[in-house]
């Protein structure tokens, strides 16, 4: 057997390889780690089964072909080449004898990623839904007034400053208290600082009457950290309401589905925030016209009664007073007649009377033809009273004369 | 059952107030009560405007601020 020294062993893999590989080839690979290092891009690219790591291939673009895929594809190059991006390469294979096989990469499809991109979105959407998580946040309800605003952004983000100046110039004169927490709002290292701000802003919970994340403008796949399970699912769940200002035009990201409302940009925010104080001050001023209203409503209703009854008494009592005396002159009347009536009554009773004692007068009775009899000045009334010698004296209409009974 | 006006407040001197005046209305009221129930119906009507222009300024004060 023939012995070869290392270097013509590589020098004969590398005839080999430059043989089976003369043109380049599309590859699609996880990028694992990625750095830079004078203006060329160095990359770990993987394949992974589960967790493990099935493949792994070094990889390389050199700044020139950077350059050029910049400006065939634009900025996108720079979101799509991070940390855990599902890639699609164009590659040459390349071995050298000194630093062994390497990708060299000539081109990307960013379609690709963002279509990988899109697919875990989705996952996560149904994920989410069949955890009742969208819409979770949504149903917490505002305070009244939002004053104590909790914002993570970043230090740097114009929006940051935008959302500070949007509400410190509010035409209202409202003043906000804000609390500012950082993290960083573009790359791979926005899902761990994000989390562990929300879990600061938990600690202090009940000082703040809401969260706002905000970040200025930036690329699409910029956005890829808001659509991490982690940190959706800590804002579903948060027990603030979430409102999210991450600026961006047309495209919504979970974080956004997952908030309590999302709005397009900062300044759009901080407006929305206002609105709702104006809405609560203007419902306060209904109140206050409510109660003016109704009070003098109901002052006048209880003067109008107390009007009435003053009313009232200025003509029912003189109105009593009326009715009782015509009462006693209808008295007085009925008693004149009344004993009108009596006399003239008893005066025809002793009429009659008087009728009646004349006609039964002995006189009267003399000259109807009657006579009276009577023995020692008393009147006879019966036979037997009467004996023979006896003197009677009989009177008679035109006067008396003696006889003697036989 | 008559009142010391110390007792007395809006909405016991109305229904007194009520009481003498549905009173009279109904004619239930004597001749012999008569000017006694009067003069206590328009002194409660006094004490009602009084409680009212008392609660309207009060009102007015609170409402202004």
């Amino acid at each position: 057997l023939k012995t070869y020294s290392l270097y013509e062993l590589n020098e004969f893999l590398l005839r080999v390889i430059a043989l089976n590989f003369s043109e380049p080839l599309w590859v699609t690979a996880e990028i694992g780690q990625i750095g830079v290092s004078q203006g060329h891009t160095y990359l770990d690219l993987l394949q992974k089964e589960g967790d493990t790591i099935i493949a792994q291939q070094r990889a390389a673009i050199w700044a020139v072909d950077l350059r050029r895929i910049k400006n065939n594809i634009g900025s996108i190059v720079q979101d799509i080449l991070q940390e855990g991006m599902e890639v699609k390469i164009k590659a040459r294979v390349n071995f050298h004898e000194r630093y062994g096989l390497k990708l060299i990469i000539d081109d990307i499809d960013p379609t690709y990623t963002i279509g990988k991109l899109q697919i875990s979105k989705q996952q996560l959407i149904s994920e989410l839904q069949k955890l009742q998580l969208i819409g979770k946040n949504a149903a917490l309800p505002l305070p009244s007034v939002i004053q104590r605003i909790a914002v993570i952004s970043s230090e740097t983000a114009a929006g940051w400053q935008d959302f500070k100046n949007h509400l410190r110039e509010n035409m209202y004169g409202y003043t906000f208290e804000t609390h500012f927490f950082h993290s960083t709002m573009q790359g791979n290292a926005v899902e761990k600082e994000l989390t562990a701000q929300l879990i600061n802003i938990q600690k202090d919970i009940h000082r703040f009457d809401c969260l706002v994340i905000i970040r200025g403008g930036g690329a699409k796949l910029d956005l890829v950290a808001f659509d991490t399970p982690s940190v959706c699912k800590a804002v579903a769940t948060f027990s603030l309401p979430v409102f999210t200002g991450i600026g961006h035009e047309i495209d919504q990201t979970v974080l956004d589905m997952v908030a309590h409302s999302s709005l397009k940009t900062p300044t759009a925010v901080a407006d929305f925030i206002i609105q709702h104080n104006v809405q609560f001050e203007s419902s306060v001023n209904e109140s206050a016209r409510f109660i003016q209203f109704y009070l003098k409503n109901r002052l006048s209703t209880e003067g109008g009664v107390l009007t009435k009854a003053e009313d009232m008494l200025k003509y029912k009592p003189a109105q009593i007073l009326d009715f009782q005396s015509f009462n006693l002159k209808n008295y007085t009347i009925f008693l004149k007649q009344h004993l009108q009536q009596k006399i003239k009554f008893e005066k025809s009773q002793i009429e009659n009377l008087e009728k009646i004692a004349s006609f039964l007068s002995v006189e009267s009775t003399l000259k109807r033809g009657f006579s009276i009899i009577r023995k020692n000045s008393k009147i006879v009334q019966s036979k037997f009273e009467l004996h023979a010698e006896d003197i009677i004296e009989i009177e008679l209409k035109d006067g008396a004369t003696s006889s003697k009974i036989l | 059952m008559k009142k010391t006006n110390n007792d007395l407040n809006y909405e016991t001197a109305m229904s007194e107030l009520q009481s003498i005046v549905s009173a009279l209305q109904n004619d239930e009221i004597g001749v012999d009560e008569l000017s006694e129930k009067v003069k206590r119906a328009t002194e409660l009507i006094r004490f009602c405007r009084e409680k009212l222009r008392k609660v309207e300024e009060d009102m007015e004060d609170v409402l202004s601020v």
